[in-house]
């Protein structure tokens, strides 16, 4: 029944390219955390774990989201470019079914790769002695990546209606504008004019990705959650799912 | 069996298929032909609903199952032969110890040799073969054959006239499309001459005393 | 054909129904955890009471958090939501309507500030920010409201129509352009500064059995600052020493509220320990007027008694030392 899901990650699992990404971004992350990559706030190093989750948790969300446009953007395009879509068409599936299945691929190895990341994260809180954090992490982990999952089915979505590079570009600022809302909110708050007026925009146009990772640092830390901003990650997710079975392709 | 009445398609304004009629019968082997450009291969994605008409219906009964051959066989590269059936017969609905019978028996019909290499080495003989092993899945009573000898050597297009004959034996009806006459006029029962998307030949075997050849020579205006 | 319809009505029943929850989740104002935050700092009045300062009230002041999209403003017992008066991502103290306000980003939106552009105005030591600072910068901010409000600060007084305009070389233009662009005369106030951690050390330490070593360092630090100023622009020299006056005063009551939350370690860390540290623009002088402040509450207890900002730190500092001299 999910045949098309399943050969979808099949060939991602023996296509090389996604563990070199993966370890990349790991890579980054551990950077990050060991110290060579340091926060520093008027510099003054901040090495507390408590003040340091959110800001690593936060790379690793924008490290995630630029894996789950890269990992989300090509499947759909390369179907239809190979022409395996006809086969499929002509055996009556439908194209929400279709392009559902492989949007879900893509979803699980954006998530799958997040993940990675994640664990990177945990593991670096458990070496600071931060058991808690751990308990939480499972739970926490769904939150953290309802805005990646929306992210990359957003990206599906657009490569079914954008030629590629376009889709890319529009996903990746989505993706941008969503995770650095506040350094945006911020700007729109200095500048005026025109720019204001753009900026605004963009904020009013882009989910804030932001507010909703940031809830799992908030969760995994013991600190209240804002459910507002979770649900808003999940509605971005719902608007990813809708607009794949809503958009379509003329041709297979 | 299949019967398309007055189909139309439209590409960047310019006419590609044209009130186009045509009907197959049961049991038969029916010919699509035309040069290059003729609309064979768009009056076959038709068909089969791969790209929308803008005119036009395509009527068939509901008991038919449809087998398809694609004219450039592409299939996921990192599969193997095996994978491919396995894969696509799984789409289809059918049963997985179903296919571990069927799928060994569609590779030798085939003549695909070696079903456990990974598509992406396979070369165009061998995947037109794997193409009409896919075609195959689920044993249809229909089967669209587009350009099923092109890429083959010479022996290969002779076993592949062969498999043909045999499907036709077996009671299959088979929609044709290639541009290689001499082995249409050796398997087909009838069929028609496209130019620029409009019919103008219906064609049957046997029915005049000049080949095929000369026929088609005479409808598409000649050798230059 | 009846099962795609189903599945089309539910997905946009469960679409509706998370939009609804999404916007119903959003109308709920401000959270628990902000509301806290100003309720705790209303009930340090007492506490800010012993300061000092007359007729420093903090309920006085409507105090508005901005939560990225709204203003909920706390006044009189009451909260309510209102447009942003001013986007902020930082603590102030504006001009609404007739009088003046608090303004300060919710405790999330200093979070989410935070963890991406790496600190804000006023966090040059100590580890991070959280519902303590919070509480410290709503007192800060508030005090400001109090000088605007209630005094002609060095004669001068601003109504909130004048703040409304815009001025003409700002205070911060006027410090970087004379002060950290001019290699001298920073080098020279980096040496003032740490003559007034030196002392500031000997506060921490509880060292002034010598009170008379104190003076000492006072005098010398005065005496520098005198001949430093001397080679700066006049309104270079104002734009100093308002900026000291003002946030060096919201500073002093900003550390002290943290110091009733975190305890003397945390202060220390936070406000003490980097009193010598030299920062571009106006950041400097929240700790050199600290250390004046903190000065005077040793050196010269009453201080505050008629206080009006009428005049610099430096100004009592010197009077004091005259009177002792």
């Amino acid at each position: 029944m999910l045949g098309i899901m399943k050969n979808s990650l099949k060939e991602r699992l023996r296509r090389k390219d996604i563990y070199v990404v993966m370890a990349l971004g790991l890579l980054l992350v551990l950077l990050c955390m060991s110290g060579t990559v340091t926060l520093s706030i008027d510099g003054i190093p901040v090495t507390d774990i408590r003040l340091l989750l959110p800001f690593v948790l936060n790379v690793a969300s924008v490290i995630g989201g630029g894996m789950a446009v890269a990992m989300s953007l090509g499947t759909i395009p390369n179907e239809y470019e190979r022409k395996t879509s006809h086969l499929v068409w002509m055996r009556g599936i439908s194209q929400w079914n279709y392009h559902g299945q492989l949007a879900l691929a893509n979803v699980i190895s954006s998530v799958a790769a997040l993940l990675v990341l994640y664990v990177g994260v945990m593991v670096f809180a458990e070496i600071k002695g931060e058991t808690e954090v751990l308990l939480r992490s499972i739970a926490g982990f769904l939150i953290f990546a309802a805005g990646t999952a929306g992210v990359s089915l957003f990206t599906s979505a657009m490569s079914l209606l954008l030629p590629k590079l376009a889709a890319g570009a529009v996903s990746a600022a989505v993706m941008l504008a969503g995770t650095m809302q506040p350094v945006l909110r911020t700007l729109s708050g200095i500048v005026s004019g025109v720019s204001r007026g753009i900026l605004k925009g963009i904020l009013a146009l882009t989910p804030d990705l932001y507010a909703a990772e940031a809830q799992a640092g908030e969760f995994l830390l013991g600190k209240q959650v804002d459910v507002h901003s979770i649900i808003g990650g999940f509605l971005f997710l719902y608007v990813g799912a809708v607009l794949i079975i809503i958009i379509r392709r003329k041709e297979a | 069996m299949l019967k398309c009445s007055h189909l139309k398609k439209i590409y960047q304004k310019k006419c590609v298929v044209d009130d186009l009629s045509f009907s197959v019968k049961q049991g038969e082997v029916f010919a699509l032909l035309g040069s290059n450009g003729a609309g064979k291969t768009t009056t076959i994605k038709m068909l089969l609903g791969l790209v929308p008409k803008d005119g036009g219906t395509v009527t068939r009964a509901k008991e038919v199952q449809v087998g398809y051959s694609p004219e450039t066989p592409y299939f996921h590269p990192f599969l193997t032969g095996y994978e491919v059936l396995s894969f696509y017969g799984g789409l289809q609905g059918i049963p997985k110890e179903e296919l571990r019978r069927e799928i060994p028996e569609l590779i030798k019909r085939a003549g695909l040799e070696d079903s456990s290499t990974k598509v992406k080495y396979y070369s165009k003989g061998m995947l037109q073969r794997l193409a009409l092993a896919q075609a195959l899945l689920g044993n249809p009573n229909l089967l669209i054959l587009d350009e099923p000898t092109a890429g083959l050597d010479a022996m290969g297009r002779l076993e592949m006239m062969h498999t043909i004959q045999a499907l036709k034996k077996e009671g299959k009806t088979i929609l044709i499309n290639s541009h290689i006459l001499n082995d249409i006029e050796r398997v087909c029962d009838r069929g028609i001459i496209i130019k620029k998307g409009r019919l103008v030949y219906e064609w049957e075997n046997g029915e005049s005393d000049k080949s095929l050849e000369e026929i088609f020579v005479e409808q598409i205006g000649g050798m230059e | 054909m009846q099962k795609q319809v189903k599945g089309m009505i539910m997905t946009g029943v469960f679409g509706a129904g998370l939009l609804a929850a999404w916007l119903w989740t959003g109308n709920q104002g401000i959270s628990k955890e902000n509301q806290k935050i100003y309720e705790e700092a209303v009930s340090m009045q007492e506490e800010v009471d012993t300061l000092g300062f007359e007729g420093f009230c903090l309920s006085d002041y409507p105090v508005a958090m901005y939560d990225g999209t709204s203003d909920y403003v706390f006044y009189e017992g009451k909260t309510w939501k209102r447009p942003p008066v001013m986007e902020t991502f930082v603590g102030t103290a504006y001009p609404v309507d007739d009088h003046f306000e608090v303004i300060v980003p919710t405790l999330e939106q200093f979070e989410s500030l935070m963890s991406l552009a790496g600190g804000v105005e006023g966090m040059a030591a100590g580890s991070g920010y959280g519902a303590s600072e919070q509480k410290g910068t709503i007192w800060h901010e508030a005090f400001h409201a109090y000088q605007l409000t209630k005094f002609a600060v060095l004669g001068e007084k601003v109504t909130p129509e004048d703040m409304q305009g815009e001025g003409e070389k700002s205070e911060e233009e006027w410090i970087v352009t004379e002060v950290d662009e001019k290699p001298d005369i920073q080098r020279k106030l980096k040496g003032e500064m740490q003559l007034l951690e030196k002392a500031a050390d000997m506060l921490k330490n509880q060292d002034i059995s010598s009170i008379d070593g104190l003076r000492e360092i006072v005098l010398e630090y005065s005496e520098r600052r005198r001949q430093r100023m001397k080679e700066m622009q006049k309104s270079a020299r104002e734009a100093e020493i308002r900026c000291e006056l003002t946030e060096g005063t919201a500073y002093y009551v900003e550390a002290f509220v943290y110091r009733m939350e975190s305890g003397e370690q945390a202060y220390e860390e936070r406000y003490l320990d980097s009193l010598g540290t030299y920062e571009g623009g106006r950041g400097k002088y929240y700790r050199t007027g600290l250390a004046k402040c903190l000065l005077l509450d040793v050196l010269c207890p009453d201080w505050k008694e008629h206080f009006d900002f009428s005049k610099g730190l430096d100004e009592l500092l010197e009077e004091y030392l005259e009177v002792k001299i």
